[in-house]
């Protein structure tokens, strides 16, 4: 499923507002990087947004700027939650992991805790994929091996591609369009985005039941 | 919690980790591990292994090389600092003679004499810098100012640029964008360049500049984007497009100007 793109050009054009507006939009990150995206055409590099999203939050941010500062309008829409901390334990008692996660979870990054957001995705992420079956153990601890080791996750899918039952895991840019041969198994494709903003949700709420169900 | 401890070391030694006052080097002094300070001082040359988080001012002089993060309020630093890690600065960091950043530079305010070299990313929102300003990705200020040499790997994003061009070199910067950009060549005003003229063939060379106002001097660009735009002597410039006003100077070319709505 591939999002609609808009230009730069045109979207200044729509929505009325100049170079100087949306890059200091950009500075106050009122509008996040990974939605600048750098394509070759062939007028040479040009820069692309996803239309739905770009012209919503355009909307917003006119909407709430003669009443807000720059600073706080970025806090509504920051997507990762700031100066959270959880310890292993502290996590499964909020709901974010089975405790059979968070002691896995210990021995893979060799750390009780506390964990800041990162870390505490990578646990969250970890507690989903065994919870939900679609992946192994071994595979589940990969998949959160890789997502450690990558700098910024914000954006990107997980995908898990098995041929013959050898599993690869990779980190993409969210919709990437791909094709892989008839042999090879697309089993897992995971916009972190969405499960981010679920664990967001979850630290945010001192509710302890888990999110049942896959979104999309 | 009080403050602890201050910690000196003259001559050779070492400081282990821990949290401590102020803590001063001189001499050959070496930091073993993570340090919590209210303040740490170095001449002569320093080593820190670790992490540093000061709660006051750093201020180094002679060699300075932290291998890790540092954190502080202020620093100063002046002869060759070198941070293995990432800066982060709470409020100003001044530095002259050499410094070095691997990881990413973040400051309220930052004043630059000699050479600042940056291997992340900058982000700040004051930035002045005369000598050389070198940054590995991206860079972001309110203000930014510069003169002499700059060399930015990506995109440089801020609310008002102005760039002094060195007469000694050119200039590299991947992208410019944001609302009153000024790029203009000044030639220091030595002995030398007044008596053979200043080398006028030093340029700036970028990709894209988008901004509001764009006025530029010595610059060789791809494509200019904004409302006035005026492409000043000694430019060159494939493409511009302007919804405003267009002024192009006698000494420059424009390869395709178009007025867009």
């Amino acid at each position: 499923m591939e999002e609609q793109l808009i230009t730069k050009k045109e979207l200044l054009q729509i929505t009325g507002i100049s170079y100087g507006s949306l890059y200091r939009w950009k500075r106050k990150k009122l509008i996040p990087d990974e939605w600048f995206i750098h394509r070759a055409t062939y007028t040479g590099q040009e820069t692309f947004f996803p239309k739905e999203k770009i012209l919503e939050r355009i909307e917003k941010i006119k909407n709430l700027k003669d009443g807000m500062s720059l600073d706080d309008i970025a806090e509504t829409f920051s997507p990762v939650a700031r100066k959270v901390e959880a310890t292993a334990e502290g996590a499964v008692a909020q709901g974010i992991a089975p405790a059979a996660a968070a002691e896995l979870y210990r021995q893979v990054t060799n750390s009780g805790g506390p964990y800041d957001f990162g870390a505490l995705f990578g646990l969250y992420l970890l507690g989903r994929l065994l919870q939900e079956g679609t992946v192994i153990r071994d595979e589940a601890v990969e998949a959160v091996k890789l997502l450690l080791a990558t700098e910024n996750p914000a954006g990107k899918e997980l995908l898990l591609l098995r041929k013959m039952g050898v599993g690869i895991f990779l980190l993409a840019p969210e919709g990437t369009a791909f094709a892989a041969d008839g042999d090879t198994n697309l089993v897992l494709r995971l916009p972190l985005s969405q499960w981010m903003a679920q664990l967001k949700e979850k630290l945010g709420t001192t509710g302890l039941d888990e999110e049942a169900g896959t979104e999309e | 919690m009080m403050s602890e401890k201050n910690s000196s070391i003259s001559g050779v030694g070492t400081i282990a980790s821990g949290e401590y006052g102020q803590i001063h080097l001189s001499g050959s002094g070496t930091i073993t591990g993570d340090v919590v300070c209210e303040g740490l001082q170095t001449s002569g040359s320093s080593h820190a292994k670790g992490k540093v988080e000061c709660r006051g001012a750093v201020v180094t002089s002679g060699a300075f090389h932290g291998e890790g993060d540092v954190k502080a309020v202020e620093v100063h630093t002046s002869g060759s600092s070198h941070f293995g890690g990432n800066l982060t600065v709470e409020k100003r960091i001044k530095t002259s003679g050499s410094t070095r950043v691997e990881g990413n530079l973040e400051v309220e305010s930052a004043e630059t004499s000699g050479s600042l070299s940056v291997g992340g990313n900058l982000n700040a929102s004051k930035l002045h810098t005369s000598g050389k300003l070198e940054v590995g990705k991206d860079c972001a200020a309110e203000e930014f100012s510069s003169s002499g040499r700059l060399d930015i790997g990506g995109l440089l994003n801020a609310g008002t640029v102005e760039i002094e061009l060195s007469s000694t070199a050119d200039s590299m910067v991947r992208e410019i964008g944001g609302e009153k950009i000024t790029v203009i060549w000044k030639p220091a005003l030595s002995l030398l360049n007044r008596i053979f003229g200043a080398n006028r063939n030093t340029m700036l060379e970028t990709e894209v500049i988008e901004g509001d106002e764009v006025k530029l001097e010595q610059t060789r660009v791809k494509v200019v984007r904004g409302r006035d735009v005026t492409i000043g002597a000694g430019c060159y410039a494939k493409l511009v497009e302007y919804s405003g006003v267009l002024r192009v100077a006698d000494g420059a070319t424009v390869e395709q100007q178009v007025k867009v709505d």
